[in-house]
């Protein structure tokens, strides 16, 4: 290949093939509109009919993975810019079936409150003229948040507010917002107002750019997810007239949707298809030098030699079967050839397991006690089934969320800010739990959230239940850091966005990296899942039979079997050291110790 | 907030409620019973509901106003789409079955809606078996299709005096035993064909398990060759399953087997 080795020591430059996930909401990506110009048209025209005929639509846009969908949703960005009366809102799928329209409140409200490079938010822009308009068209406590927020009042407390976080009583009495009722259903409620601001948005359309829709799968078995999707897609398209809902969706998700509907949900959901293709070969080379062309420490050399310079088409080409290759992975391996002929020489190989880790460590980012809730929601089964614990979603209208172990252990998200909500929740789960017998209760709560000792009633009703045997969990900052980032990592692997030497990383792959590696803070957390706590002695003589048979076994295949944690394990061998023992290092191995009095002499 | 402003606050939460629960449209007078209050009284709060699209009106019916929580215009829409998905019709005859789905429109009201649907394009007009009539079907789906064209050589070989049952046995027999050979050598022929009728924008994949139900003629050894030498032809593209491992026999027999390991979920033709 033909280096530079003069402009690579004097011009730090960097690789024009990164990132290789579509960034929809970047503007520097390099974007070649002929290329998949028809889905782009059908989005188009989507947008157009909805603003034209006043009804609201959905379009489905299909492809493989890696072939451009999350792309192609920064070119709608792009295009929604010249068009200030619109209200462009880009949603990655990654939630629970039970918490869409939270998910979908939380998203619009931070597109309307995102400031453009001018400076400007769509909010003002669509609705700044219309303040005495919003008591006719909103409910009470939207028009109040909008209005404080049009104003420029309690900005951060009315962007909570209408982002659907919680607020303590206190500023929703300063907001002049009523506080939640007993019965409020948080997700009605976020129903609610994403359909009212749709409607406040009229004539202008809101266009819902739905990305990565597999995630709001829990397992690839499941039909909860798909239907409650379907279910929510089917309610924008029926109670707005301005809504414009692009769906992009994996082909491989096509059978499954196809399943699942009814005829008038297909008809509503998958009524207007388009579909993104893998590259041709031309157009490939066309892509690669337009990234190129990006890097002007290259310009100069550039002219001197073909389009494709510094990298040799003969690398690439052979990676395009039929004439045909998904933009991800033609990318991957360019900026591959990109680094080796940079440093000079070529990439170093990761495992897999090496990969995986530098690819969740990535996804760690800095969480809100607002996105708590979200994140146990969206983690906690993905965490039980890392640790081989049956789960299930509790149905409405439970109070509780999980139930595991065939019932015997009930799990309730208790993170409300606002504790008069919390001691009605709990009141609720108090009367719930007492109906069934026999099960014991965890409450999850953000390590952050106190509830202060003056809130005497929420107090007593926490007492009366740990009086009855339940268990408050608090969760640490630590632990849903890591719990959202290996959800995020799960949920690309689910929409075919990770990869690993140019082949996609599946979900089952993540979740068998994800049992075998799960941070210890997360390890802590789902042993409280267990009922071992309640029952150690059943735990010990489970791992006193497991070693009459097999003698030694490692510590994380003992968990496995016996499936509960690596970290129960450890705390019930630890607890009897004359029963059991455990050499450390690396892979900790259990054995049965043998006792003096029954060991040979030696002679 | 003066008492009187709270009581017809109040009042009008009630009124949307009971609309929002109502399984069809209620009239002015049902609905004031339903909340107990005078039909007088609740008229201004449903004008001030309707205009901020809490709920809205449907065309009188016997004389009688009938409101509910879906505009009209979407239920007709969705009672077209409904009766042309089971059966291919005219637009008189759709218009009048999909009447009957909803009460108080009329037939000739409902026709309007398959001329909208057909501008969208969501419907297609196609050729009716006799005469230069059209019939509807949804655009993509040809079941409606199908069940018309049943339906029509059955009742004209009733009309000749012969049992159509015989005949369709007949069909089926002469299918899995004769034409097999000639199906086999047809199968690119015919999955392109298949993949244009049920999916009318170049180029949008249809899935194995449409296609499947739509080319029954085939059988899944010369299905999956035809859709294989398809994309060798570059005439195709082939939407690939990304986790095949993670499924069962039964759903990877709906699958295009690639016999390399890989599994394919739909066809677009390039």
């Amino acid at each position: 290949m033909a280096r530079m080795g003069h402009i690579m020591s004097v011009l730090p430059f960097g690789n024009p093939f990164g990132p290789l996930v579509g960034q929809p909401l970047a503007d520097a990506q390099v974007d070649l509109t002929d290329i998949n110009a028809s889905a782009f048209a059908a989005c188009q025209q989507l947008v157009n009919d909805v603003a034209m005929d006043g009804y609201s639509a959905s379009l489905t846009v299909f492809g493989d993975s890696g072939t451009g969908k999350t792309h192609l949703i920064g070119r709608v960005r792009k295009w929604m810019e010249t068009q200030p009366q619109n209200l462009f809102v880009f949603v990655r799928m990654e939630t629970s079936p039970a918490g869409i329209w939270r998910h979908l409140r939380r998203y619009v409200a931070s597109s309307l409150l995102r400031k453009s490079s001018d400076g400007i938010r769509p909010l003002d822009m669509l609705l700044g003229q219309r303040k005495n308009e919003l008591d006719l068209f909103a409910d009470r406590d939207l028009s109040i948040a909008l209005e404080h927020l049009l104003e420029g009042r309690h900005v951060r407390d009315a962007a909570a507010w209408l982002r659907g976080e919680g607020l303590p009583e206190d500023v929703l009495k300063s907001l002049f917002l009523s506080t939640p009722g007993t019965d409020d259903d948080l997700e009605v409620i976020s129903r609610h107002i994403v359909l009212s601001i749709c409607q406040l948005v009229r004539p202008g359309v809101v266009v819902f750019c739905l990305d990565q829709i597999e995630a709001v799968m829990s397992s690839s078995s499941d039909r909860d997810g798909p239907h409650a999707f379907a279910k929510a897609v089917s309610c924008l398209v029926e109670e707005t007239r301005s809504a414009g809902v692009i769906c992009c969706e994996q082909s491989v998700f096509m059978n499954t949707m196809e399943q699942i509907l009814d005829n008038a949900a297909k008809s509503k959901v998958m009524g207007r298809r388009a579909a993104i293709h893998p590259l041709t070969w031309e157009q490939a080379k066309r892509l690669i030098a337009a990234r190129l062309d990006t890097v002007p420490e290259l310009a100069a050399e550039r002219k001197r030699h073909d389009s494709g310079w510094p990298l040799t088409e003969k690398h690439f080409q052979e990676r395009f079967p039929g004439d045909a290759a998904p933009a991800r992975s033609v990318i991957a391996l360019c900026k591959d050839l990109f680094d080796e002929w940079r440093l000079g020489a070529p990439p170093v190989i990761v495992s897999l397991d090496e990969a995986l880790k530098t690819m969740m460590e990535e996804r760690f980012a800095k969480q809100e006690p607002a996105d708590t809730d979200a994140i146990l929601r969206n983690g906690v089964p993905l965490l039980a089934r890392s640790a081989g614990i049956d789960l299930k979603v509790s149905q409405k209208p439970s109070p509780l969320d999980f139930t595991a172990r065939d019932g015997s252990v009930a799990i309730g998200i208790c993170n409300e800010v606002n504790l008069t909500s919390l001691a009605s929740h709990l009141k609720k789960i108090t009367q719930s739990w007492t109906a069934t017998t026999g099960s014991s209760v965890i409450l999850l709560r953000d390590s952050r959230l106190p509830i202060r000792r003056s809130a005497t009633v929420t107090q007593q009703r926490l007492t009366d239940i740990q009086a009855n045997g339940g268990r408050l969990v608090t969760v640490s900052q630590e632990a849903l850091e890591a719990l959202a980032a290996l959800r995020h990592l799960l949920s690309d692997a689910e929409s075919g966005d990770l990869a690993h030497n140019y082949q996609s990383v599946t979900p089952k792959q993540v979740e068998q990296w994800i049992a075998g590696h799960l941070p210890a803070a997360l390890d802590q957390l789902v042993s409280e899942f267990g009922d071992s706590a309640a029952n150690p002695a059943k735990l010990t003589h489970a791992i006193a039979d497991l070693l009459a048979q097999r003698k030694m076994v490692r510590l994380e295949d003992a968990a496995r079997d016996l499936a509960v944690t690596i970290a129960e394990v450890d705390e019930a061998v630890r607890r009897d050291p004359h029963q059991f023992g455990l050499l450390g290092g690396s892979v900790p191995i259990l054995f049965q110790p043998v006792t003096p009095s029954k060991a040979t002499p030696t002679t | 907030m003066s008492s009187q402003a709270i009581s017809e606050l109040d009042l009008r939460q009630r009124i949307v409620a009971a609309v929002r629960q109502a399984e069809n449209p209620i009239t002015v007078a049902t609905l004031a019973k339903l909340v107990k209050v005078k039909e007088e009284r609740i008229r201004t709060e449903l004008k001030l509901a309707a205009e901020n699209h809490e709920l809205f009106w449907w065309p009188k019916y016997r004389k009688s106003d009938y409101l509910w929580n879906v505009p009209f215009e979407e239920k007709a829409r969705e009672a077209v789409l409904a009766a042309a998905g089971l059966c291919a019709l005219s637009k008189t005859d759709l218009g009048k079955v999909s009447a009957k789905r909803i009460r108080g429109i009329s037939a000739k009201s409902m026709e309007s809606f398959v001329r909208i649907l057909a501008d969208e394009r969501r419907l297609r007009a196609v050729p009716a078996f006799s005469g230069r009539s059209k019939l509807y079907v949804i655009a993509g789906e040809a079941e409606g299709f199908f069940t018309a064209a049943h339906h029509f050589v059955e009742k004209k070989i009733k009309q000749a005096g012969f049992d159509p049952e015989a005949f369709f046995a007949r069909e089926t027999v002469s299918k899995e035993s004769s034409e097999h050979k000639g199906h086999a050598a047809d199968a690119p022929k015919l999955i392109l064909d298949a993949i244009k009728t049920l999916e009318p924008v170049k180029g949008v994949p249809v899935s194995t398990l449409r296609l499947r139900n739509h080319l029954r003629i085939l059988n899944k050894q010369d299905f999956d060759i035809a859709a294989l030498e398809l994309r060798k032809r570059q005439e195709v593209y082939l939407s690939q399953h990304a986790d095949p491992h993670n499924i069962s026999q039964e759903e990877k027999d709906l699958l295009i087997d690639g016999q390399d390991g890989t599994y394919y979920v739909g066809i677009a033709v390039r």
